[in-house]
């Protein structure tokens, strides 16, 4: 019985021969490890099981606001534990607490540690002070999919909203997050699309923040 | 005298509570312990935006127990009411605890905000009590 199918052969242990149920009984999650070497997941085992758990919900609300809520729940839940498991292991030994510093985090560090790569962009919007964005121009897990034309603006980074929402919400910043398309023209490439992650902060942590600004 | 250890979510429901030694009828503290433990609570959430540590050191104190505090990082809040036991094992035995929980947390079928029933984690939590404070 194999624990982790999907992860890299790279240390070729002989998982496949037979281990006793009283072995796996053993194998507590609270005896295991948390450091570990970074373990990676092929694209294809994740987008398969993106798209079967798109499909599933699709079969469970009847407009597409609905379906990016529910894959937003569905994020809210990676959010948390990343969060939990990042601040622990990376040795980092700091919490954010300072608007700035945690959306740097969510940026750089998660983003890293989930996609490899740092978000392209992180701006402010204009104007207002509780809206932020984070720019991306290809959402990983939208690489293989294509939206069908009668879905209209569902885009299925909403998941990856949800994650931002839940590493937030979890280290005390309520925000409201959604994921948009948004057309771009540069004078230098075609016309192209990119994903942005509105991020629309509560009136408590505004407050927060002004107070700690002193 | 004995030590009180709990765990509190962000919105302030208990989820685990632990004493050592275990708990017994005639201990009459016991809830006196509680009820400081929940009182430290206010001054908890000031401390938590006042510093970007996890280990909080004691916030608190009544006559002579101390309150100490751990925050993680989506603020699920771990306190620990004791007298006089030395910080160093308090601070120790806090982060490992910390470490148990965060790899409860992982687990996808945890509720975070739940109460904690895993007989596996309340083992270790109590062994943890022995390495320390006993």
């Amino acid at each position: 019985m194999e624990l982790r199918r999907f992860t890299q052969p790279s240390a070729t242990k002989p998982t496949h021969t037979t281990v006793s149920n009283s072995e796996i009984a053993k194998w507590n999650i609270l005896d295991r490890p948390l450091t570990r070497s970074r373990e990676e997941l092929y694209l294809s085992t994740f987008s398969f099981l993106f798209a079967e758990a798109v499909q599933y919900l699709q079969t469970r609300v009847q407009q597409v606001s609905e379906l990016e809520e529910k894959l937003n729940q569905l994020g809210y839940r990676v959010g948390q534990r990343a969060l939990e498991l990042l601040c622990f292991r990376e040795k980092l030994n700091r919490r954010e607490i300072r608007l700035v510093s945690i959306l740097g985090f969510i940026r750089v560090q998660l983003w890293k540690f989930l996609f490899k790569k740092s978000a392209d962009y992180l701006k402010k919007v204009t104007d207002r002070e509780d809206e932020y964005y984070i720019e991306e121009e290809e959402p990983l897990v939208n690489r293989y999919i294509s939206v069908p034309k009668d879905f209209g603006q569902l885009n299925c980074a909403a998941f990856m909203a949800g994650i931002i929402r839940g590493a937030l919400d979890s280290a005390g910043f309520t925000a409201s997050v959604s994921a948009h398309y948004i057309h771009r023209e540069e004078k230098s490439r075609l016309a192209f699309t990119v994903t942005i992650f509105m991020i629309r902060l509560d009136e408590s942590v505004m407050n927060r923040e002004r107070k700690l600004a002193g | 005298m004995a030590i009180t250890f709990v765990i509190v979510s962000p919105q302030d429901q208990l989820l685990y509570e632990a004493t050592f030694p275990p708990v017994s009828q005639t201990d009459e503290t016991a809830h006196l312990r509680e009820f400081i433990l929940f009182a430290s609570l206010d001054i908890l959430e000031q401390v938590v935006w006042s510093t970007r540590d996890f280990y909080l050191k004691a916030i608190d104190r009544f006559n002579d127990q101390i309150i100490y505090g751990l925050v993680t990082a989506s603020s699920v809040r771990l306190l620990l009411v004791s007298d006089g036991k030395s910080e160093e094992a308090v601070k120790n035995f806090l982060q490992e605890a910390y470490e148990l929980y965060v790899k409860l947390a992982l687990n996808p079928f945890f509720e975070p905000c739940k109460p904690i029933l895993s007989t596996s984690f309340h083992e270790r939590i109590q062994k943890l009590g022995k390495k320390y404070f006993v």
